[in-house]
Protein backbone atom coordinates (compact mmCIF):
# COMPACT_ATOMS: atom_id res chain seq x y z
CA UNK A 1 0.00 0.00 0.00
CA UNK A 2 1.17 3.49 -0.76
CA UNK A 3 1.88 5.93 2.04
CA UNK A 4 0.01 8.78 0.36
CA UNK A 5 -2.87 8.20 -2.02
CA UNK A 6 -4.21 11.17 -3.94
CA UNK A 7 -7.63 10.30 -5.36
CA UNK A 8 -9.59 12.34 -7.93
CA UNK A 9 -8.36 15.52 -6.31
CA UNK A 10 -9.73 18.81 -7.63
CA UNK A 11 -9.55 22.29 -6.21
CA UNK A 12 -11.32 25.42 -7.26
CA UNK A 13 -11.25 28.87 -5.75
CA UNK A 14 -14.07 31.36 -6.02
CA UNK A 15 -13.08 34.98 -5.85
CA UNK A 16 -15.36 37.86 -6.90
CA UNK A 17 -17.98 35.33 -7.98
CA UNK A 18 -15.61 33.86 -10.56
CA UNK A 19 -14.53 30.28 -10.34
CA UNK A 20 -10.90 29.39 -10.84
CA UNK A 21 -10.05 25.74 -11.29
CA UNK A 22 -6.56 25.27 -9.89
CA UNK A 23 -6.21 21.49 -9.73
CA UNK A 24 -8.12 19.01 -11.85
CA UNK A 25 -8.48 15.29 -11.28
CA UNK A 26 -5.13 14.48 -9.73
CA UNK A 27 -4.49 10.79 -9.05
CA UNK A 28 -1.19 9.64 -7.62
CA UNK A 29 0.24 7.08 -5.23
CA UNK A 30 3.36 8.00 -3.29
CA UNK A 31 5.29 5.13 -1.76
CA UNK A 32 6.97 5.03 1.61
CA UNK A 33 10.51 6.51 1.56
CA UNK A 34 9.97 7.81 -1.94
CA UNK A 35 11.38 11.14 -3.06
CA UNK A 36 8.81 12.80 -5.34
CA UNK A 37 9.30 16.08 -7.15
CA UNK A 38 6.48 18.15 -8.55
CA UNK A 39 7.40 20.49 -11.33
CA UNK A 40 5.21 22.71 -13.45
CA UNK A 41 4.66 26.23 -14.73
CA UNK A 42 4.10 29.06 -12.25
CA UNK A 43 0.55 29.25 -10.97
CA UNK A 44 -0.34 25.68 -11.93
CA UNK A 45 -1.26 24.79 -8.36
CA UNK A 46 1.89 23.18 -6.92
CA UNK A 47 1.69 25.09 -3.66
CA UNK A 48 -2.04 24.44 -3.49
CA UNK A 49 -1.49 20.69 -3.89
CA UNK A 50 1.13 20.65 -1.16
CA UNK A 51 -1.10 22.68 1.14
CA UNK A 52 -3.93 20.21 0.64
CA UNK A 53 -1.59 17.34 1.54
CA UNK A 54 -0.52 19.30 4.62
CA UNK A 55 -4.17 19.78 5.55
CA UNK A 56 -3.99 23.57 5.41
CA UNK A 57 -6.48 23.66 2.55
CA UNK A 58 -9.49 21.49 1.79
CA UNK A 59 -9.98 19.81 -1.58
CA UNK A 60 -13.09 20.77 -3.54
CA UNK A 61 -13.57 17.16 -4.48
CA UNK A 62 -11.61 13.96 -4.08
CA UNK A 63 -9.43 13.14 -1.12
CA UNK A 64 -5.93 12.28 0.07
CA UNK A 65 -5.22 9.29 2.29
CA UNK A 66 -2.24 8.80 4.53
CA UNK A 67 -1.78 5.12 5.38
CA UNK A 68 -5.38 4.61 4.28
CA UNK A 69 -6.75 7.38 6.50
CA UNK A 70 -8.32 10.44 4.98
CA UNK A 71 -6.47 13.71 5.66
CA UNK A 72 -8.80 16.17 7.33
CA UNK A 73 -6.46 18.79 8.74
CA UNK A 74 -2.86 19.54 9.60
CA UNK A 75 -0.96 17.11 11.80
CA UNK A 76 2.57 16.48 13.00
CA UNK A 77 2.91 13.32 10.91
CA UNK A 78 3.24 15.61 7.88
CA UNK A 79 6.02 18.16 8.23
CA UNK A 80 6.24 21.13 5.91
CA UNK A 81 8.96 23.51 4.81
CA UNK A 82 7.46 26.64 3.30
CA UNK A 83 8.39 28.57 0.19
CA UNK A 84 8.99 31.73 2.25
CA UNK A 85 11.02 31.92 5.45
CA UNK A 86 8.79 30.73 8.26
CA UNK A 87 10.97 30.49 11.37
CA UNK A 88 9.46 32.12 14.44
CA UNK A 89 11.58 35.27 14.81
CA UNK A 90 11.02 35.46 18.58
CA UNK A 91 12.56 32.03 19.17
CA UNK A 92 16.18 31.03 18.90
CA UNK A 93 17.24 28.23 16.56
CA UNK A 94 16.95 25.82 19.49
CA UNK A 95 13.55 27.22 20.47
CA UNK A 96 12.29 26.91 16.91
CA UNK A 97 13.38 23.32 16.52
CA UNK A 98 12.09 22.36 19.98
CA UNK A 99 8.65 23.85 19.23
CA UNK A 100 6.96 20.64 18.07
CA UNK A 101 8.03 18.56 21.11
CA UNK A 102 7.14 21.48 23.38
CA UNK A 103 3.57 21.37 22.11
CA UNK A 104 3.45 17.65 22.79
CA UNK A 105 4.46 18.29 26.38
CA UNK A 106 7.94 16.79 26.14
CA UNK A 107 9.93 17.97 29.20
CA UNK A 108 12.45 20.76 28.62
CA UNK A 109 15.62 18.74 29.01
CA UNK A 110 14.45 16.02 26.68
CA UNK A 111 13.06 18.28 23.98
CA UNK A 112 16.26 20.32 23.89
CA UNK A 113 18.27 17.14 23.55
CA UNK A 114 16.13 16.01 20.65
CA UNK A 115 16.25 19.43 19.04
CA UNK A 116 20.03 19.54 19.35
CA UNK A 117 20.33 16.21 17.63
CA UNK A 118 18.50 17.58 14.58
CA UNK A 119 20.31 20.91 14.67
CA UNK A 120 23.51 18.89 14.47
CA UNK A 121 22.10 16.90 11.60
CA UNK A 122 21.64 20.08 9.56
CA UNK A 123 25.09 21.28 10.65
CA UNK A 124 24.11 24.29 12.75
CA UNK A 125 25.25 23.25 16.25
CA UNK A 126 27.28 26.44 16.55
CA UNK A 127 24.22 28.58 15.90
CA UNK A 128 21.64 27.08 18.25
CA UNK A 129 21.28 30.18 20.42
CA UNK A 130 21.02 32.59 17.50
CA UNK A 131 17.81 34.30 16.44
CA UNK A 132 16.53 33.84 12.87
CA UNK A 133 17.50 37.37 11.83
CA UNK A 134 21.11 36.44 12.52
CA UNK A 135 21.07 33.58 9.98
CA UNK A 136 21.59 33.44 6.24
CA UNK A 137 18.82 32.22 3.94
CA UNK A 138 20.34 28.76 3.61
CA UNK A 139 20.71 28.43 7.39
CA UNK A 140 17.10 29.46 7.88
CA UNK A 141 15.91 26.68 5.60
CA UNK A 142 18.17 24.20 7.37
CA UNK A 143 16.53 25.14 10.64
CA UNK A 144 13.11 24.82 9.02
CA UNK A 145 14.04 21.30 7.90
CA UNK A 146 15.29 20.38 11.38
CA UNK A 147 12.13 21.83 12.91
CA UNK A 148 9.96 19.68 10.66
CA UNK A 149 12.04 16.51 11.20
CA UNK A 150 12.14 16.67 15.00
CA UNK A 151 8.44 15.70 15.04
CA UNK A 152 9.43 12.51 13.24
CA UNK A 153 6.86 12.97 10.45
CA UNK A 154 6.08 10.24 7.96
CA UNK A 155 6.13 12.70 5.09
CA UNK A 156 8.17 15.85 4.59
CA UNK A 157 6.48 18.38 2.31
CA UNK A 158 8.80 20.97 0.81
CA UNK A 159 7.60 23.92 -1.24
CA UNK A 160 10.50 25.31 -3.28
CA UNK A 161 12.58 25.43 -0.08
CA UNK A 162 15.76 26.45 -1.89
CA UNK A 163 14.10 28.80 -4.37
CA UNK A 164 15.49 31.94 -2.76
CA UNK A 165 19.07 30.67 -2.47
CA UNK A 166 22.02 31.31 -4.76
CA UNK A 167 23.14 28.52 -7.07
CA UNK A 168 26.09 27.26 -4.97
CA UNK A 169 24.19 27.22 -1.69
CA UNK A 170 21.36 25.54 -3.48
CA UNK A 171 23.58 22.71 -4.72
CA UNK A 172 24.99 22.20 -1.23
CA UNK A 173 21.51 22.16 0.27
CA UNK A 174 20.39 19.57 -2.27
CA UNK A 175 23.13 17.12 -1.37
CA UNK A 176 22.58 17.78 2.34
CA UNK A 177 18.90 17.03 1.89
CA UNK A 178 19.70 13.75 0.16
CA UNK A 179 22.06 12.83 2.99
CA UNK A 180 19.38 13.56 5.60
CA UNK A 181 16.80 11.69 3.57
CA UNK A 182 19.15 8.73 3.50
CA UNK A 183 19.64 8.87 7.28
CA UNK A 184 16.03 9.48 8.22
CA UNK A 185 14.15 7.45 5.64
CA UNK A 186 11.28 9.82 5.01
CA UNK A 187 8.83 10.23 2.21
CA UNK A 188 9.63 13.58 0.63
CA UNK A 189 7.24 15.56 -1.54
CA UNK A 190 9.27 18.35 -3.06
CA UNK A 191 7.99 21.17 -5.24
CA UNK A 192 10.42 22.96 -7.52
CA UNK A 193 10.72 25.23 -10.51
CA UNK A 194 14.08 23.86 -11.43
CA UNK A 195 14.40 20.88 -13.77
CA UNK A 196 17.98 20.28 -12.65
CA UNK A 197 16.98 20.21 -9.02
CA UNK A 198 14.22 17.71 -9.74
CA UNK A 199 16.53 15.37 -11.66
CA UNK A 200 19.23 15.59 -9.01
CA UNK A 201 16.84 14.75 -6.18
CA UNK A 202 13.84 12.73 -7.26
CA UNK A 203 12.94 9.07 -7.56
CA UNK A 204 10.02 10.20 -9.68
CA UNK A 205 9.27 13.55 -11.25
CA UNK A 206 5.63 14.53 -11.65
CA UNK A 207 5.08 17.12 -14.34
CA UNK A 208 1.99 19.25 -13.92
CA UNK A 209 0.22 21.00 -16.76
CA UNK A 210 -0.53 24.71 -16.78
CA UNK A 211 -3.61 25.78 -14.83
CA UNK A 212 -5.83 23.90 -14.21
CA UNK A 213 -3.00 21.69 -12.98
CA UNK A 214 -3.28 18.03 -13.84
CA UNK A 215 -0.65 15.36 -14.14
CA UNK A 216 0.89 15.57 -17.58
CA UNK A 217 3.69 13.08 -17.20
CA UNK A 218 5.51 11.04 -14.57
CA UNK A 219 9.17 10.31 -15.13
CA UNK A 220 11.07 7.75 -13.08
CA UNK A 221 14.69 8.65 -12.42
CA UNK A 222 16.33 5.43 -11.40
CA UNK A 223 20.06 6.01 -11.72
CA UNK A 224 22.47 6.07 -8.81
CA UNK A 225 23.03 8.91 -6.40
CA UNK A 226 24.97 11.12 -6.11
CA UNK A 227 24.03 12.00 -9.66
CA UNK A 228 26.36 13.86 -11.94
CA UNK A 229 24.50 16.94 -13.04
CA UNK A 230 25.96 16.85 -16.55
CA UNK A 231 25.92 13.13 -17.33
CA UNK A 232 24.37 11.73 -20.48
CA UNK A 233 21.32 10.17 -18.75
CA UNK A 234 20.60 13.41 -16.91
CA UNK A 235 20.73 15.34 -20.16
CA UNK A 236 18.33 12.95 -21.85
CA UNK A 237 15.78 13.29 -19.05
CA UNK A 238 16.26 17.04 -18.89
CA UNK A 239 15.43 17.34 -22.58
CA UNK A 240 12.28 15.33 -22.14
CA UNK A 241 11.06 17.40 -19.18
CA UNK A 242 11.92 20.69 -20.85
CA UNK A 243 9.99 19.59 -23.90
CA UNK A 244 6.95 18.75 -21.73
CA UNK A 245 7.16 22.03 -19.90
CA UNK A 246 7.73 24.10 -23.03
CA UNK A 247 4.46 22.98 -24.55
CA UNK A 248 2.70 23.81 -21.25
CA UNK A 249 4.19 27.25 -20.89
CA UNK A 250 3.38 28.00 -24.53
CA UNK A 251 -0.24 27.08 -23.73
CA UNK A 252 -0.39 29.73 -21.04
CA UNK A 253 1.17 32.56 -23.02
CA UNK B 1 33.90 60.86 16.29
CA UNK B 2 35.91 59.68 19.29
CA UNK B 3 34.52 56.20 18.88
CA UNK B 4 33.95 53.50 21.52
CA UNK B 5 34.18 54.31 25.22
CA UNK B 6 35.64 57.74 24.69
CA UNK B 7 32.54 58.81 22.75
CA UNK B 8 30.44 57.29 25.49
CA UNK B 9 32.12 59.35 28.18
CA UNK B 10 31.90 62.44 26.07
CA UNK B 11 28.12 62.01 25.94
CA UNK B 12 27.93 61.82 29.74
CA UNK B 13 30.00 64.94 30.14
CA UNK B 14 27.85 66.87 27.72
CA UNK B 15 24.67 65.70 29.48
CA UNK B 16 26.04 66.76 32.85
CA UNK B 17 27.15 70.11 31.46
CA UNK B 18 23.76 70.68 29.86
CA UNK B 19 21.86 69.99 33.08
CA UNK B 20 24.25 72.11 35.11
CA UNK B 21 23.77 75.07 32.82
CA UNK B 22 20.01 74.68 33.17
CA UNK B 23 20.29 74.92 36.97
CA UNK B 24 22.67 77.89 36.77
CA UNK B 25 20.44 79.80 34.35
CA UNK B 26 17.43 78.98 36.50
CA UNK B 27 19.18 80.26 39.63
CA UNK B 28 20.24 83.47 37.87
CA UNK B 29 16.73 83.98 36.49
CA UNK B 30 15.19 83.42 39.92
CA UNK B 31 17.62 85.91 41.46
CA UNK B 32 16.67 88.47 38.82
CA UNK B 33 12.92 87.95 39.28
CA UNK B 34 13.40 87.85 43.03
CA UNK B 35 9.87 86.64 43.81
CA UNK B 36 9.38 83.22 45.33
CA UNK B 37 5.82 82.95 44.03
CA UNK B 38 6.60 83.68 40.40
CA UNK B 39 9.83 81.70 40.15
CA UNK B 40 11.29 79.83 43.10
CA UNK B 41 15.03 79.31 42.85
CA UNK B 42 16.79 75.93 42.87
CA UNK B 43 17.99 76.66 46.37
CA UNK B 44 14.45 77.31 47.58
CA UNK B 45 13.22 74.14 45.92
CA UNK B 46 16.02 72.21 47.58
CA UNK B 47 15.03 73.69 50.92
CA UNK B 48 11.49 72.45 50.31
CA UNK B 49 12.92 69.05 49.57
CA UNK B 50 14.95 69.01 52.76
CA UNK B 51 11.97 69.78 54.93
CA UNK B 52 9.52 67.40 53.25
CA UNK B 53 11.47 64.43 51.92
CA UNK B 54 10.37 62.13 54.70
CA UNK B 55 6.73 62.90 54.09
CA UNK B 56 7.24 62.39 50.38
CA UNK B 57 8.86 59.01 50.88
CA UNK B 58 6.40 57.71 53.43
CA UNK B 59 3.16 59.21 52.15
CA UNK B 60 2.90 60.91 48.80
CA UNK B 61 5.15 58.66 46.77
CA UNK B 62 3.58 55.39 48.02
CA UNK B 63 0.09 56.81 47.50
CA UNK B 64 0.80 57.93 43.95
CA UNK B 65 2.57 54.70 43.06
CA UNK B 66 -0.34 52.75 44.51
CA UNK B 67 -2.79 54.69 42.31
CA UNK B 68 -0.55 54.19 39.31
CA UNK B 69 -0.04 50.47 39.84
CA UNK B 70 -3.69 49.79 40.59
CA UNK B 71 -4.82 51.67 37.50
CA UNK B 72 -2.20 50.09 35.23
CA UNK B 73 -2.90 46.58 36.53
CA UNK B 74 -6.61 46.96 35.99
CA UNK B 75 -5.95 48.31 32.50
CA UNK B 76 -3.71 45.36 31.62
CA UNK B 77 -6.14 42.87 33.12
CA UNK B 78 -8.99 44.17 30.97
CA UNK B 79 -7.14 45.29 27.84
CA UNK B 80 -4.93 42.26 27.21
CA UNK B 81 -7.66 39.57 27.10
CA UNK B 82 -10.13 41.73 25.18
CA UNK B 83 -7.46 42.89 22.73
CA UNK B 84 -6.30 39.31 22.16
CA UNK B 85 -9.80 37.93 21.71
CA UNK B 86 -10.71 40.79 19.36
CA UNK B 87 -7.56 40.27 17.36
CA UNK B 88 -8.16 36.56 17.01
CA UNK B 89 -11.91 36.05 16.63
CA UNK B 90 -13.75 38.08 14.02
CA UNK B 91 -17.05 37.85 15.91
CA UNK B 92 -15.52 39.30 19.09
CA UNK B 93 -14.00 42.08 17.00
CA UNK B 94 -17.36 43.00 15.52
CA UNK B 95 -19.05 42.85 18.90
CA UNK B 96 -16.58 44.87 20.98
CA UNK B 97 -15.58 47.40 18.35
CA UNK B 98 -18.69 49.65 18.55
CA UNK B 99 -18.54 49.73 22.35
CA UNK B 100 -14.90 50.70 22.32
CA UNK B 101 -15.36 53.32 19.64
CA UNK B 102 -18.09 54.98 21.73
CA UNK B 103 -16.18 55.04 25.01
CA UNK B 104 -12.65 55.66 23.75
CA UNK B 105 -13.06 59.30 22.60
CA UNK B 106 -14.29 60.39 26.06
CA UNK B 107 -11.28 62.07 27.72
CA UNK B 108 -10.37 60.08 30.84
CA UNK B 109 -10.62 63.13 33.08
CA UNK B 110 -14.29 63.52 32.16
CA UNK B 111 -14.87 60.45 34.32
CA UNK B 112 -13.75 62.22 37.52
CA UNK B 113 -17.25 63.10 38.76
CA UNK B 114 -18.47 59.55 38.29
CA UNK B 115 -15.31 58.18 39.86
CA UNK B 116 -16.06 60.19 42.99
CA UNK B 117 -19.75 59.20 42.99
CA UNK B 118 -18.95 55.52 42.51
CA UNK B 119 -15.86 55.12 44.65
CA UNK B 120 -15.82 58.15 46.94
CA UNK B 121 -12.50 59.81 47.78
CA UNK B 122 -10.59 56.55 47.69
CA UNK B 123 -7.54 55.07 46.04
CA UNK B 124 -9.93 53.19 43.80
CA UNK B 125 -11.36 56.42 42.43
CA UNK B 126 -7.93 57.69 41.41
CA UNK B 127 -7.02 54.28 40.00
CA UNK B 128 -10.22 54.32 37.96
CA UNK B 129 -9.23 57.54 36.18
CA UNK B 130 -5.79 56.09 35.45
CA UNK B 131 -7.44 52.93 34.22
CA UNK B 132 -9.62 54.91 31.80
CA UNK B 133 -6.53 56.59 30.40
CA UNK B 134 -4.40 53.46 30.12
CA UNK B 135 -6.82 50.80 28.98
CA UNK B 136 -7.28 51.84 25.34
CA UNK B 137 -3.67 52.19 24.19
CA UNK B 138 -2.94 48.70 25.52
CA UNK B 139 -6.11 47.28 24.02
CA UNK B 140 -5.60 48.81 20.60
CA UNK B 141 -1.94 47.80 20.38
CA UNK B 142 -2.70 44.26 21.49
CA UNK B 143 -5.40 44.07 18.86
CA UNK B 144 -3.18 45.47 16.12
CA UNK B 145 -0.34 43.13 17.09
CA UNK B 146 -2.61 40.11 16.81
CA UNK B 147 -4.13 41.32 13.57
CA UNK B 148 -0.81 41.86 11.81
CA UNK B 149 0.35 38.28 12.46
CA UNK B 150 1.59 36.84 9.14
CA UNK B 151 -0.27 33.75 8.02
CA UNK B 152 2.90 31.74 7.51
CA UNK B 153 3.64 31.62 11.27
CA UNK B 154 0.15 30.32 12.03
CA UNK B 155 0.42 27.70 9.31
CA UNK B 156 3.91 26.64 10.38
CA UNK B 157 2.59 26.16 13.90
CA UNK B 158 -0.40 24.20 12.68
CA UNK B 159 1.78 21.88 10.67
CA UNK B 160 3.97 21.39 13.74
CA UNK B 161 0.95 20.34 15.78
CA UNK B 162 -0.58 23.52 17.21
CA UNK B 163 -4.19 23.08 16.18
CA UNK B 164 -6.11 24.63 19.10
CA UNK B 165 -6.81 28.36 19.18
CA UNK B 166 -5.35 28.64 22.71
CA UNK B 167 -2.06 27.13 21.57
CA UNK B 168 -1.86 29.37 18.52
CA UNK B 169 -2.66 32.45 20.59
CA UNK B 170 -0.25 31.57 23.36
CA UNK B 171 2.72 30.31 21.35
CA UNK B 172 2.41 32.30 18.13
CA UNK B 173 0.17 35.36 18.23
CA UNK B 174 1.15 36.58 21.70
CA UNK B 175 4.94 36.47 21.29
CA UNK B 176 4.59 37.98 17.84
CA UNK B 177 2.40 40.79 19.20
CA UNK B 178 4.60 41.45 22.23
CA UNK B 179 6.57 44.36 20.73
CA UNK B 180 3.33 46.04 19.75
CA UNK B 181 1.84 45.35 23.19
CA UNK B 182 4.96 46.73 24.87
CA UNK B 183 4.63 49.89 22.78
CA UNK B 184 1.03 50.20 23.91
CA UNK B 185 1.98 49.75 27.55
CA UNK B 186 4.61 52.47 27.22
CA UNK B 187 2.11 54.92 25.76
CA UNK B 188 -0.41 53.89 28.42
CA UNK B 189 2.08 54.55 31.22
CA UNK B 190 2.69 58.05 29.90
CA UNK B 191 -1.03 58.77 29.80
CA UNK B 192 -1.52 57.12 33.18
CA UNK B 193 1.07 59.43 34.71
CA UNK B 194 -0.79 62.50 33.41
CA UNK B 195 -4.12 61.14 34.59
CA UNK B 196 -2.62 60.46 38.00
CA UNK B 197 -1.72 64.09 38.56
CA UNK B 198 -5.07 65.34 37.29
CA UNK B 199 -7.06 62.82 39.33
CA UNK B 200 -5.22 63.67 42.53
CA UNK B 201 -5.45 67.41 41.84
CA UNK B 202 -9.18 67.41 41.31
CA UNK B 203 -9.88 65.95 44.69
CA UNK B 204 -10.25 62.27 43.98
CA UNK B 205 -7.52 61.80 46.56
CA UNK B 206 -6.30 63.44 49.78
CA UNK B 207 -2.63 62.71 49.36
CA UNK B 208 -0.18 61.92 46.59
CA UNK B 209 2.19 63.93 44.43
CA UNK B 210 -0.59 65.45 42.33
CA UNK B 211 -2.61 66.34 45.41
CA UNK B 212 0.42 68.08 46.93
CA UNK B 213 0.84 70.26 43.87
CA UNK B 214 -2.68 71.59 44.21
CA UNK B 215 -2.57 71.85 47.97
CA UNK B 216 0.69 73.81 48.02
CA UNK B 217 -0.57 76.02 45.23
CA UNK B 218 -3.52 77.00 47.42
CA UNK B 219 -0.98 78.03 50.06
CA UNK B 220 1.12 79.74 47.35
CA UNK B 221 4.13 77.69 48.43
CA UNK B 222 5.40 77.62 44.88
CA UNK B 223 8.79 76.12 45.70
CA UNK B 224 6.90 73.05 46.92
CA UNK B 225 4.79 73.03 43.75
CA UNK B 226 7.94 73.03 41.67
CA UNK B 227 9.50 70.34 43.83
CA UNK B 228 6.58 67.99 43.24
CA UNK B 229 6.62 68.81 39.53
CA UNK B 230 10.28 67.83 39.33
CA UNK B 231 9.67 64.62 41.26
CA UNK B 232 6.82 63.70 38.90
CA UNK B 233 9.01 64.36 35.89
CA UNK B 234 11.95 62.35 37.20
CA UNK B 235 9.73 59.48 38.26
CA UNK B 236 8.01 59.39 34.88
CA UNK B 237 11.41 59.28 33.22
CA UNK B 238 12.59 56.53 35.56
CA UNK B 239 9.51 54.38 34.92
CA UNK B 240 9.81 54.78 31.16
CA UNK B 241 13.56 54.04 31.16
CA UNK B 242 13.28 50.95 33.36
CA UNK B 243 10.44 49.63 31.24
CA UNK B 244 12.43 50.13 28.08
CA UNK B 245 15.47 48.53 29.63
CA UNK B 246 13.67 45.46 30.92
CA UNK B 247 11.24 44.90 28.07
CA UNK B 248 12.88 46.23 24.95
CA UNK B 249 16.51 45.41 25.66
CA UNK B 250 16.04 42.12 27.48
CA UNK B 251 12.75 40.52 26.46
CA UNK B 252 12.53 41.72 22.86
CA UNK B 253 16.09 41.02 21.82
CA UNK B 254 14.81 39.10 18.80
CA UNK B 255 13.46 42.34 17.35
CA UNK B 256 16.94 43.69 16.67
CA UNK B 257 17.40 43.78 12.94
CA UNK B 258 13.71 43.49 12.22
CA UNK B 259 13.06 47.13 12.97
CA UNK B 260 15.14 50.14 11.85
N1 LIG C 1 -6.59 31.48 -1.45
C1 LIG C 1 -6.70 31.62 -2.79
N2 LIG C 1 -7.79 32.22 -3.33
C2 LIG C 1 -7.90 32.38 -4.66
N3 LIG C 1 -6.99 31.96 -5.56
C3 LIG C 1 -5.89 31.35 -5.09
C4 LIG C 1 -5.68 31.16 -3.69
N4 LIG C 1 -4.49 30.52 -3.52
C5 LIG C 1 -3.98 30.35 -4.75
N5 LIG C 1 -4.82 30.83 -5.70
C6 LIG C 1 -4.60 30.77 -7.15
O1 LIG C 1 -4.38 29.43 -7.50
C7 LIG C 1 -3.40 29.34 -8.51
C8 LIG C 1 -2.34 28.35 -8.13
O2 LIG C 1 -1.60 28.89 -7.05
P1 LIG C 1 -0.35 28.14 -6.44
O3 LIG C 1 0.23 29.03 -5.43
O4 LIG C 1 -0.75 26.79 -6.01
O5 LIG C 1 0.62 28.05 -7.70
P2 LIG C 1 2.12 27.51 -7.77
O6 LIG C 1 2.14 26.44 -8.78
O7 LIG C 1 2.64 27.19 -6.43
O8 LIG C 1 2.87 28.79 -8.33
P3 LIG C 1 4.40 29.23 -8.10
O9 LIG C 1 5.23 28.29 -8.87
O10 LIG C 1 4.44 30.60 -8.67
O11 LIG C 1 4.66 29.17 -6.64
C9 LIG C 1 -2.88 30.74 -8.77
O12 LIG C 1 -3.46 31.22 -9.95
C10 LIG C 1 -3.36 31.53 -7.58
O13 LIG C 1 -3.68 32.83 -7.96
MG1 LIG D 1 4.12 28.02 -5.14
Amino acid sequence: MALLEIRNLSKLYTSDGKELVVLKQINLDIKENEFICFIGPSGCGKTTLLRIIAGLEEPSSGAIYLNGEMIKGPGPERGMVFQEYSLFPWRTVLGNVAFGPELNGVPKQERYERAKQYIEMVGLERFESRYPHELSGGMKQRVAIARALVNNPKALLMDEPFGALDAQTRNIMQSELLRIWGEEKKTVVFVTHSVDEAIYLADRIVILSARPGSIKDIIGVDFHRPRVRTSFEVNTIRDRILCDLRSEIAATC
Amino acid sequence: MFGGTLGHWRKYWITALSLMSLVVIWQLAAMTVDDQVILPSPIQVFAAFQSSWQEILTEDLPTSLLHFIMGMMAALLIALPIGMIMGWFRLADEFFDPIIEIIRPIPPLAWIPFAIIWFGLTNEAAAFIIFMGAVFPVLINTYVGFRSLPKVYVESAKVLGAIKDVDLMRYIAFPFALPSIAGGVRIAMGIAWMCLVAAEMFGVSTSGLGYQIWYNYSLHKMNYVLLYMIILGLLGLLIDRSFRYVVEDKMLRWRVGLTQ
